[in-house]
């Protein structure tokens, strides 16, 4: 996009490791949606289905954090390190022109 | 086609089609303005895997009858 009008909306704001987050918590969402709705299920042909989009939803979710990991946006293994960037992304939002 | 699907069922399906539209428009929006070629990559992968995902979603609610 063009960067006049990225500035002007706001999304030059809009980073990877914004979208990678956002991806990241969508990952994890969907697992907990495909498990639960697996769970309320007894018809085998959708719990099947259902099934199988949870096993790839848990891949999805494996490859987004590993990727965050590797460029250090995500710390599962660090958490006095996970909170001083949960703390740097809060004042980043918090600064942002609304 | 007469399916026995269980209307709870098909509000499941439903509720996870739903969100799986939302989270692909997003992740087709995102394409554009992504920069790292790693994570466009990780982001296409994900939009085909959505595609193919909603279509099989969409089977399931295509067979019910309410």
């Amino acid at each position: 996009m063009n960067p006049i009008l990225e500035h002007m909306t706001g999304l030059h704001m809009l980073t990877d490791d914004v979208i990678a987050m956002d991806f990241l918590m969508n990952a994890k969402s969907g697992v907990r949606n495909y498990a639960m709705a697996v769970t309320e299920c007894a018809t085998p042909e959708i719990k099947q289905i259902l099934m199988k989009q949870l096993d790839e939803a848990i891949d999805s979710y494996e490859k987004i954090s590993t990727y965050m990991m590797q460029h250090g946006l995500y710390h599962p293994h660090h958490i006095p390190e996970q909170i001083q960037l949960d703390l740097k992304n809060i004042q980043t939002a918090m600064n942002l022109p609304s | 086609m007469n399916s026995n699907y269980a209307l709870h069922e098909m509000l499941e399906v439903h509720e996870m089609a739903a969100f799986k539209t939302v989270c692909m428009t997003k992740s087709k929006t995102m394409q554009s303005l992504v920069t790292d070629p790693e994570l466009l990559q990780i982001l296409q992968q994900e939009v085909k895997l959505s595609q193919q995902q909603l279509q099989e979603l969409g089977g399931v609610l295509t067979k019910a009858t309410l």
